[in-house]
């Protein structure tokens, strides 16, 4: 049985998403020792550009660029920009992945312990991540945990483990579903936000196949912890398995530091910065 | 700014810096309690280190508990199974005790981010 990590990749104007999968493959050797599969459609870009990629990922496979969306982007509290979000990939995850067992993450989790490997021992065809703690702990985020104030629980697609089973299969079938008729979807769930985003979608197809209902155990969340910072946070340093960032409050910031924690940085561009100055070694 | 202003909301930046790193360092601590066998998860809790050990303590061979899913699991060998929970508390509550330790010697933001 073959397992592996797939990373999904697709540049905007401003983002460049390959350089961040390269880093969270090179994360992903250190921390998980696995293999890792990138899906995009900048084959030629990553050759170009990052030459060194073949140190950290093992298999580059081309797909088409998802449909496009417009999507505002924080970078801290005072700077955001509009720009081209394409994060409609997912749901070809199951038909791309060249492993049996697959853990798929963004790009943008900065793996910091084991845990994940955890994911393999399991017996389940599909887990998803659905606690998640903030890095930020004197912000409430009640909209992290409901895919709307009315509705169903939220789980992170953040975060997903498959194995090539009919189970895994109906669940990224029903999600491309969903995503083809994402308005009536979302009219049903009360989602505000008009872009079609995975979590939604992975959350809807949840809910729907284990009945409609929220007191059930399947599916078992991904057995690892995931902290979360927002694009209104600014990450500072990354050193080795130690995360220094700013997390807003109000119209201010608040020094943090979290140590041996897999965490979600949603900030793009402190993000690629940091990395910037990371590559300058390679 | 006043001086007096100026002290008092540095006070004010540290404690909440200080607090953000404890609230950090507690969830880290219920994260490091969990662990996971025969694909279930189980919380290390003094609760269930103390069922174990009455279990054991009454020679079952083997043992029925229910994971934190409320699902049976059958442990076939309970001792070994309490020295890995119990190594789990263990390895969590020493790493708490050591990073909270960390946050009291420290009494400037400075300090509390370079821990």
């Amino acid at each position: 049985m073959t397992k592996g990590v797939v990373l999904f990749a697709f540049n905007n104007s401003d983002i460049d998403y390959i350089k961040q999968a390269i880093y969270c493959a090179k994360r992903v050797k250190t921390y998980l020792g696995l293999p890792v599969q990138l899906i995009t459609n900048s084959v030629d870009y990553i050759q170009d550009t990052y030459p060194f990629y073949t140190k950290y990922i093992d298999e580059v496979t081309f797909s088409p660029s998802p449909k496009s969306t417009s999507k505002k982007f924080y970078d801290g509290i005072h700077t955001n920009y509009k720009l081209k979000w394409k994060n409609g990939a997912r749901d070809s995850a199951f038909d791309l992945s060249i492993f049996d067992k697959t853990l798929v993450i963004d790009t943008d989790l900065l793996i910091s312990n084991d845990k994940l490997l955890k994911c393999f021992d399991f017996p389940d065809d599909f887990m998803i991540a659905k606690d998640y703690n903030l890095v930020n702990q004197n912000k409430l985020h009640p909209d992290l945990d409901r895919i709307s104030d009315t509705t169903i629980p939220m789980y992170w697609a953040t975060i997903l483990y498959f194995t090539k089973s009919k189970t895994s299969e109906t669940i990224f079938n029903f999600v491309q579903h969903i995503k083809e008729n994402y308005n009536y979807y979302r009219l049903i769930y009360r989602i505000t936000q008009r872009q079609f985003r995975n979590d939604y979608a992975f959350s809807i197809a949840i809910h729907t196949m284990r009945g409609f209902v929220e007191d059930c155990s399947w599916p078992s969340a991904i057995p690892s912890d995931m902290w979360v910072s927002s694009d209104r946070d600014i990450l500072l340093d990354v050193n080795d398995n130690t995360i220094k960032l700013l997390t807003h409050k109000d119209n201010d910031y608040t020094a943090v530091k979290i140590k041996d924690a897999t965490t979600h940085v949603m900030n793009k561009f402190s993000l690629n910065s940091f990395i910037d100055k990371e590559f300058t070694n390679e | 700014m006043d001086e007096r202003l100026e002290k008092a909301l540095e006070f004010s930046n540290f404690l909440e810096t200080q607090n953000n790193q404890k609230r950090i360092f507690l969830k880290q601590y219920k994260d490091n309690l969990i662990h996971y066998a025969y694909g279930h998860k189980f919380t290390a809790s003094t609760q269930l280190i103390n069922l174990l050990s009455v279990l054991i303590e009454t020679d079952q061979e083997q043992i029925v508990i229910l994971d934190d899913n409320e699902t049976p699991v059958t442990i076939d060998n309970p001792e070994e199974f309490m020295r890995d929970v119990v190594g789990v508390y263990l390895f969590a509550s020493r790493k708490y005790a050591k990073d909270y330790d960390d946050i009291k010697k420290n009494r400037s933001v400075e300090g509390l981010i370079n821990i």
